[in-house]
């Protein structure tokens, strides 16, 4: 089997093993990677203070931010790296996490360093992990198991509230969970018939089947009142009013969304409706997404995985750009 | 990403390679061993079992697919082996033919990652 | 830079290797990430690895370079099935589809796993092998010997390799082919073909070489040119699936022994005798090949080369001053071999040679795991460890243990290329001690073997044990013990069919490594080789006086050696091995939470 990727950690539940110099074997032909002392996926070391004259920015999300797919100078992070100058990006996107564990990843690793401007990739299936309590992972004889994650509960006051805390290490089966239990494993997906039928048929036929039923796959966002929704808008609040410095959410839309297989008028309500909270900046990549043609929109991901191709990735970032770079200029001081 | 694995037991399989070995091959094999063609040489009594070196020109060889069927061709009728030249095509056909398991890495749902 | 990556698969031990402007940067076997011993399958693990190490992108590599010609090997496929007069449907229908599928579809397997368009080349096999041999040896030129199975139609080559070339000079054509003579009589006494050799190689000590002449009058005929021909009247690989056929099993009094069943004196001569054979055979092609090239040195690969009592004579022989053998010898040192070659010989790589190493790295080629991977496998298992950082410490608390009759799993470094452990995935014991053999077979190999294990010695001291000529840094030379270190035996004992009872009589004062013969498969050891087991044994010696330690692969019987961490903690928890050094974790086995032995590998390996 490939080289173990991941560690325990008591507080997010995982986190890449540090100093690592890997390669995953990929539908892309394989991406190469390596990690920091502290367990992130980026070139660099996350030290407290910055140089002077130096901007720096820091990422959170999962594995479209961290990278899934591609190789490390290939992201979006790398790319607006590249793009702006005198600006370093401290990536801490973590592959199989949610918002509710980039949280803590700010709070455990990132709320001491120095820097000028904060971006949360919030790929827009995160809705369903903070309301999951185990996640489903393969170990490295390719058999399903469950872990725990933390998470966040809403209080009678409507504050967050951690718990499983810290996280069990212990690998679980399906089996011993309980009936209440199950109902907290992530759910990756409805229509479980639509899923065990296109296994038969292949990839291509993924995409057809889910036009033909005009799939929505994250209804959590329907309402505004969804217990999904409000624990998202909480957990949103308490970390922007932790934050310093100016907050760009991005929703990153799933392929659905981008090859207008599905509708994204109730997400992109939803996280309109927070740009009202102080320091936040809602940028909405998708626009920039869909002015491309649908063949090239279709190779923003891979055959079978969903995560973003280089080109992607590229799109992002220069969508993003637009955002970040007025930002930057006048952030002198905290908002 | 697709997986293909060949099906040893498929069915499919065994009767393409028997029509092929029953229909065509021993006939072949027949004709050259009729015309006194030794494949391979089992004599016990040469003075020198050694062959001299082969050619540089198989040192490296570009592989490309497509090419396999000219260079078994060529490699044949410079031999004189016609019987086994006009096989070719078939053989490819057979090739071709084969029965494949496709293992799709679909059947891992999305987002799931090999931990621990 | 011109970075290419060699290949080697679907006949036995898949393997990759990559190699930057000739230097080697990485090179590993299928078998130890898919944890199937001997696995063929297309190297995608092993491809994984090596450009993982280098940190290529597929597109930075020049291009890839396959160890064999499938034309050819097809060619003598078709021809084989031409030459049977008997219908054979049976083995066409499994063996075309196979190769169809296999051989023909490289370029198409490549391309879908690295998802490029990439130059790939076909090479010749035993150039790979000669290749494999050469390029990484210390000498500036030298006389090359390749001796297998078969590849394509060649089973043995001569060559010449001088600066950046190597010139093929002669050939051996199937059938005739040592390689499957040694394995006919592998599968004879009832051992796996491919991988049983070792095992009638450590058994020929027991026997009397009774059958040397039977085996010249019907089965082999050697020309003075040092060439041989085999008598295929005898053998059934031509046209059937097994090695030998009825007239084999009448000229040597009855059918193959049947696998795990007892040894007795007729397979020990049978043994005896097929070595001596192969020893008069080697020592015939090496001295043709020294009349062909007038070359001091001599390379070796080939799976024949792994034979390393014959590598012993032949070093003793000195008819080579200088002899150097490739230790990933079989057809995993083809993938290697194969990039190497084409290194020099295609992109015109100049050889950078240095007269006083070989560039084989140790042949420590293979993946390593950071202190943090270490600690984050075994916190998974719940396993509990001690930090030892002080390289010091750590080599005398793990030579106190074994000191103490302790049997050590140990892992540090990059993992070795090639068959055997050379003290980056071993387990150790003391050589001194009369149950370590016992102990470690019954205890941790799970197998009652006839054969003693090798020893580990520092090269400095290596002389005074040893009567070695040459330095064996591969474990790939058999010698013998000093006659100061033996003691005598009722060589009466030898007569007893009972092997267990002949192993385990104390032969010299280190007899867990000593043969009936007196003779050690030695590794000599330096601090460049590798500096984690020298400052081992070194620690081992300042305790007890003794520059040696038992070494035998990491693993239990049918399983690949190990390669990670985890890997390593499971083989540990399996066994009665009594302590794990993994880089800097050191794990007892007392303390470890459920540390009862675990039988499950039995069903999850299949025994060799």
């Amino acid at each position: 089997m490939a080289r173990r990727l991941f560690q325990y950690d008591p507080l997010i539940s995982y986190r890449f093993i540090p100093c690592l110099k890997a390669r995953v074997d990929h539908e892309s032909g394989g991406y190469l990677f390596k990690t920091n002392t502290l367990g992130f996926r980026s070139k660099h070391e996350f030290n407290k203070c910055k140089e002077p004259n130096q901007k720096r920015v820091l990422i959170f999300g999962d594995s479209f931010t961290a990278g899934d797919g591609v190789s490390d100078g290939k992201r979006y992070s790398d790319i607006l790296e590249n793009m702006l100058p005198n600006t370093e990006i401290f990536n801490f996107g973590m592959p199989g996490t949610g918002t509710d564990q980039h949280y803590l990843i700010w709070k455990n690793f990132a709320m001491d360093i120095e820097h000028d401007l904060v971006i949360i990739g919030l790929q827009v299936h995160n809705i369903n992990r903070i309301i999951a309590r185990y996640r489903k992972y393969l170990n490295k004889e390719g058999n399903t198991i469950l872990l725990a994650k933390p998470y966040f509960e809403l209080d009678s006051y409507g504050r967050i509230q951690l718990r499983n805390v810290p996280v069990p290490p212990e690998k679980l089966s399906i089996e011993s969970l309980n009936s209440d239990q199950l109902e907290y494993i992530e759910r990756t997906g409805r229509m479980i018939w639509l899923r065990s039928l296109i296994k038969k048929l292949g990839p291509s036929a993924k995409d057809f089947a889910q036009r033909l039923v005009r799939f929505q796959p994250l209804e959590a966002y329907n309402t505004r009142l969804n217990p999904a929704w409000l624990l998202m808008e909480a957990i949103l609040q308490k970390w922007v009013s932790e934050i310093e410095k100016p907050v760009i959410i991005c929703p990153i839309p799933l392929y659905q969304y981008i090859e207008q297989i599905s509708s994204p008028n109730h997400y992109q309500e939803r996280f309109r409706s927070i740009e009202r909270i102080p320091k936040i900046f809602i940028h909405d990549p998708l626009q920039d997404f869909l002015q491309f043609p649908y063949n090239i929109r279709r190779e923003f991901r891979f055959k079978v995985d969903q995560h973003f191709t280089p080109s992607g990735h590229k799109v992002l970032a220069e969508s993003l750009l637009k955002s970040i770079k007025p930002l930057l200029t006048n952030n002198s001081t905290n908002l | 990403m697709i997986l293909g694995r060949i099906n040893m037991n498929s069915t499919r399989n065994q009767k393409l390679s028997s029509h092929f070995y029953r229909k065509l091959f021993l006939k072949a094999a027949k004709k050259l061993r009729d015309k006194g063609y030794i494949p391979i040489e089992l004599s016990l009594s040469d003075e020198e079992s050694w062959y001299s070196s082969p050619s540089q020109n198989d040192d490296f060889v570009l592989f490309e697919k497509e090419k396999v069927a000219e260079q078994l061709s060529d490699l044949w009728s410079s031999s004189g082996l016609v019987e086994l030249s006009s096989l070719v095509p078939e053989f490819m056909h057979l090739s071709d033919n084969l029965e494949f398991d496709y293992i799709y890495n679909s059947e891992i749902p999305p987002f799931i990652y090999v931990m621990y | 830079m011109i970075n290419l990556l060699g290949i080697s698969c679907f006949y036995h031990d898949s393997a990759a290797a990559i190699v930057q402007d000739g230097e080697i940067i990485a090179a590993a076997q299928e078998e130890r990430f898919t944890r199937i011993k001997h696995d063929s399958t297309f190297p995608r693990n092993s491809i994984n690895y090596c450009l993982e190490e280098a940190f290529l992108e597929p597109n930075e590599l020049n291009a890839i370079i396959f160890y064999d010609n499938p034309i050819y090997s097809f060619d003598r496929l078709i021809k084989t099935f031409i030459n049977s007069e008997k219908s054979i449907e049976d083995q066409w229908c499994k063996a075309i589809p196979r190769f169809l599928s296999s051989k023909f579809s490289i370029q198409s397997l490549i391309q879908d796993m690295l998802n490029i368009q990439i130059p790939v080349y076909v090479t010749r096999h035993h150039l790979s092998h000669a290749a494999s041999a050469f390029f990484p040896s210390p000498f500036e030129s030298a006389a090359i010997l390749t001796v297998d199975g078969v590849g394509e139609w060649a089973t043995t080559s001569i060559s010449f390799g001088q600066d950046r070339e190597v010139e093929t000079l002669k050939e051996i054509n199937f059938p005739h082919s040592l390689g499957l003579l040694y394995s006919a009589f592998t599968y004879y006494c009832g051992f796996k073909v491919n991988s049983g050799e070792y095992k009638l190689m450590g058994l020929a000590p027991y026997g009397n070489p009774v059958y040397v002449d039977m085996i010249y009058e019907h089965l082999v005929a050697i020309k003075s040119d040092g060439s041989f021909r085999l008598n295929m009247d005898f053998f059934g690989y031509l046209d059937s699936d097994y090695m030998t056929n009825q007239k084999f099993h009448q000229l040597f009094g009855g059918l193959p022994r049947k696998p795990e069943t007892m040894i007795t004196k007729k397979e020990m001569d049978l043994a005896s005798s097929i070595q001596k054979v192969t020893e008069d055979i080697i020592k015939g092609l090496a001295k043709h090949a020294k009349e062909l090239t007038g070359s001091d040195s001599l390379c070796l690969a080939g799976g024949v080369a792994l034979n390393c009592v014959s590598n012993g004579i032949l070093d003793n022989s000195k008819l080579f001053k200088n002899l150097w053998i490739q230790p990933a010898a079989g057809d995993a040192g083809g993938a290697l071999g194969a990039a190497l070659a084409a290194s020099h010989m295609l992109f015109k790589i100049p050889r950078k040679l240095n007269i006083n190493k070989d560039s084989q790295k140790g042949s420590l080629l293979g993946p390593s795991y950071s202190t943090y991977e270490v600690r984050a496998a075994l916190d998974q298992y719940g396993a509990i460890y001690d930090v030892v950082d002080d390289a010091k410490e750590r080599a005398f608390r793990i030579a106190n243990a074994i000191k103490d009759g302790k049997i050590v799993g140990f892992m540090n470094g990059r993992m070795e290329f090639g068959p055997r452990a050379l003290g980056s995935r071993s387990i150790l014991g003391d050589p001194r001690r009369e149950d370590t053999q016992a102990k470690m077979n019954l205890k941790i190999k799970y197998r009652e073997s006839f054969r003693p294990f090798a020893p580990s010695i520092l090269k400095s001291r290596a002389n005074e044990w040893f009567d070695l000529n040459n330095d064996s840094p591969y474990m790939l030379l058999v010698t013998t013990i000093s006659k100061d270190k033996r003691k005598s035996f009722n060589k009466k004992e030898l007569s007893n069919n009972n092997l267990l009872n002949i192993v385990n009589i104390p032969k010299s004062t280190i007899p867990a490594v000593t043969h009936v013969d007196y003779s050690a498969r030695i590794q000599t050891i330096t601090i460049e080789n590798n500096s984690e087991y020298f400052n081992l044994i070194s620690a081992f010696e300042s305790l007890t006086g003794c520059p040696v330690l038992v070494n035998t692969s990491f693993n239990v019987r049918g399983e690949p050696i190990v390669c990670s961490p985890d890997d390593a903690y499971k083989c540990f928890m399996r066994t009665e091995m009594d302590l794990l050094v993994v880089e800097n974790c050191i794990m007892q086995k007392s303390h470890q939470p459920h540390n009862q032995p675990d039988d499950s590998w039995k069903d999850q390996y299949e025994l060799d």
